[in-house]
């Protein structure tokens, strides 16, 4: 019987988070999206929010519209711009290809 | 219709991979002008055309020399789980194309070294006509 005080420690394997790379900001903002009621996603589907601080500030219809509104009311800061309907699109990358240097 | 030919010693090694110059994007150069703040100049940077990207990305370090703030989160899936990413509005500009201002980025997290710092994904090809003749090591880009 194998003597169980010389079994290396294994690591604990966690799930990883999908947030890791998003800083905790963006990750409030996007989390008050996805808690925003069903009925105004659907009364907004399709359309561009844009949410600063968990707070819905406008909602437009074209991305570069909310783009340049966000940019007058904010200026050079973060903010999510989140087209309604749209949180489970999933894009795809050959991530393993891009580079630091 | 401006176009980019490019010719390397062997692009299946390569891949077809042109220089870009990306930079902060002209509606946030407008508020930094008014505030008499520093604007970043833009970077060189080696983006490779990748049929296999849905969205178009940047490594998360030009960003940051950028000093660009994020504007959204996107799923993305690579390798393994679904991961959030930020997104980005940047400027580029690719050879003499003129400069695509402001096109939306994603800045997922890096994974492999290497040299190539964007990945021009299917939202810019859509606008493009993409050429890559492997037998002489050539690829044309005309948009």
């Amino acid at each position: 019987m194998a003597d169980r005080a010389n079994i290396p420690e294994q690591p604990i394997l966690k799930p990883s988070d999908p947030f890791a790379s998003v800083n905790e900001e963006m990750k409030a903002d996007f989390q008050f999206y996805l808690g925003l009621p069903d009925e105004w996603k659907k009364e907004n589907q399709g359309k561009f929010a844009v949410i600063k601080n968990k707070k819905v500030l406008k909602v437009l219809a074209d991305y570069r519209d909310a783009l340049a509104y966000a940019v007058e009311q904010l200026g050079d800061d973060q903010f999510l711009i989140q087209q309604v309907g749209t949180e489970d699109t999933v894009h795809y990358t050959t991530q393993a290809l891009l580079g630091g240097r | 219709m401006p176009s980019v030919f490019r010719q390397t010693q062997n692009m299946q090694a390569e891949g077809a991979i042109l220089p870009v110059s990306v930079g902060v994007p002209e509606i946030v150069r407008r508020v930094l002008s008014q505030k008499s703040q520093a604007i970043p100049g833009p970077i060189e940077v080696h983006a490779l055309i990748d049929t296999g990207a849905s969205c178009t990305c940047i490594s998360p370090d030009v960003c940051q020399k950028l000093n660009l703030k994020p504007h959204g989160t996107a799923k993305m899936l690579t390798a393994g789980d679904p991961i959030y990413a930020h997104v980005y509005n940047i400027y580029m500009h690719m050879g003499n194309f003129g400069a695509i201002d402001p096109i939306t980025v994603f800045a997922p997290p890096l994974v492999g070294p290497g040299n190539v710092q964007c990945l021009i994904g299917r939202d810019i090809l859509a606008m493009c006509a993409f050429t890559y003749l492997g037998y002489v090591n050539t690829f044309s880009l005309s948009i």
